[in-house]
């Protein structure tokens, strides 16, 4: 496409949101590019299983990006495998900046960018990651078949990978800096009924001991007492909640204290035609269902949006 | 083409070829290894004589990873006539820093 050519919309991020705004934007008409660096599906292809999708009663995370993509395909939509570098916001359009010095122009700009896991920031944690910290249950869980591992962390991501570790590995810690978990009752119930997992209430991590070969366990802090022991183990596994990616979140967007970008409930931001979903939106619950919704509000919004621009214009050149 | 070894075949592929040669650490669960896998390709493509790629499925190879102190994936080790000279992992490995990574070694 030429770079005079303006499209209604583009999307940053290829996650459930992004994904489901496609879907709703293409059916409702509008020219649409969808722009990810990575592979479609975003942090839901890290998850092992996916098992609260309704219609979907266990699918796994990397399938269900793939149906995500393989929809919004069926409607045309234009997929560009590139890095953004700048979202610039302008009066008459939208620019979107990419890595490789394209400018894609806009009338509407959903941001879908998702989130980061959160680091714990202790010694260790970034000297080691790759040689028995993790991110990645999926990724790195077979290297620990009969070890012992830590996680860290009580939401639901937490309990997911300490289950699916527990298939793996010998012994599984699962540390957790409070005396209750705040994830899913279900998944609670299963972590307390399997034999392997060993759950360190009102526990913290202040350290990663590591030699040569890699990590050889874990500083713990009793939170109640205040004091510390340590604790061997050949892996860490921490799931302690997202960051949003807020970095392409243009100047002027206003956000919360923790970055995340504050929307009406139309998804759009204080920016006319600069809208914001899934888990960089400032909500309530940040679940792969929520950001689709999230995507599939804006893309409706984006399309009234611009379509009364679109006929404003008309009815000006005739005025 | 970026070369499957196994432990049968690293000793004689890698630590026994001259010249540099980038190591894939990947899995078939871990998708920032297979976003960045077309990528590899291309790097394998781009520089031809001057670098030998090859990949290993970590998954299937555990002990030779462990022994090479593997322990997360993606994980690229780049090789100067039989010896390691870099290492690229513990980050959100992306395109760029690899990219990067294999151009300040060459």
């Amino acid at each position: 496409m030429s770079q005079t050519e303006i499209y209604d919309l583009i999307i940053v991020g290829g996650g459930p949101g992004g994904l489901t705004a496609g879907i709703y934007a293409r059916r409702a008409a509008l020219k649409t590019g969808l722009v990810e660096k990575g592979l479609p599906g975003g942090q839901v292809n890290i998850t092992e299983g996916v098992e609260n999708y309704p219609g979907l009663e266990s699918i796994s995370g990397f399938d269900l990006s793939q149906k995500f993509l393989q929809h919004a395909k069926s409607y045309g939509l234009e997929f560009i495998q590139q890095e953004v570098a700048a979202v610039e916001p302008g009066l008459d359009f939208h620019t979107v900046r990419l890595a490789n010095g394209d400018l894609l122009n806009s009338h509407a700009v959903i941001l879908a960018t998702g989130g980061s896991p959160r680091k714990l920031n202790v010694p260790g944690e970034m000297e080691y990651y790759g040689r028995g910290v993790s991110y990645c249950a999926t990724c790195d869980g077979f290297f620990f078949r009969e070890k012992t591992v830590v996680v860290v962390g009580g939401g639901d991501t937490a309990l997911e990978e300490a289950l699916y570790l527990a298939k793996i590995a010998r012994r599984v810690f699962l540390v957790h800096r409070r005396d209750a978990f705040r994830g899913s009752r279900i998944l609670q119930q299963r972590v307390t009924a399997e034999p392997l997992i060993e759950v360190l209430w009102n526990t913290v991590v202040t350290g990663i001991l590591a030699n040569d070969e890699g990590v050889r366990g874990v500083v713990l802090k009793d939170t109640e007492s205040g004091s510390s022991q340590e604790l061997g183990a050949d892996g860490v596994f921490i799931f302690i909640g997202f960051l949003p990616n807020n970095q392409l979140v243009p100047q002027g967007i206003k956000m919360d204290a923790d970055g995340y970008v504050i929307t009406d409930e139309k998804c759009e931001t204080n920016l006319p035609g600069i809208y914001a979903v899934g888990d960089l939106r400032q909500k309530y619950a940040k679940q792969i269902i929520t950001a689709a919704a999230d995507g599939c509000t804006a893309a409706l919004a984006a399309a009234l949006s611009v379509e009364m621009k679109k006929a404003e214009k008309m009815t000006s050149k005739f005025l | 083409m970026a070369l499957d070894v196994t432990k049968e075949t690293f000793g004689a592929e890698v630590e026994s070829s001259p010249g540099m040669v980038l190591v894939d650490f990947w899995g078939p669960a871990c998708v920032p290894c297979l976003a960045l896998m077309p990528y590899v390709e291309e790097l394998a493509g781009k520089y031809e004589t001057r670098l030998k790629v090859v990949k290993v499925d970590a998954s299937k190879n555990r002990r030779l990873c462990i022994d090479l102190k593997v322990m997360g994936l993606p994980t690229f080790l780049l090789y100067r006539d039989g010896r390691e000279v870099g290492r690229l992992s513990g980050k959100e490995v992306n395109q760029e820093e690899l990219g990067k990574f294999v151009e300040g070694h060459l």
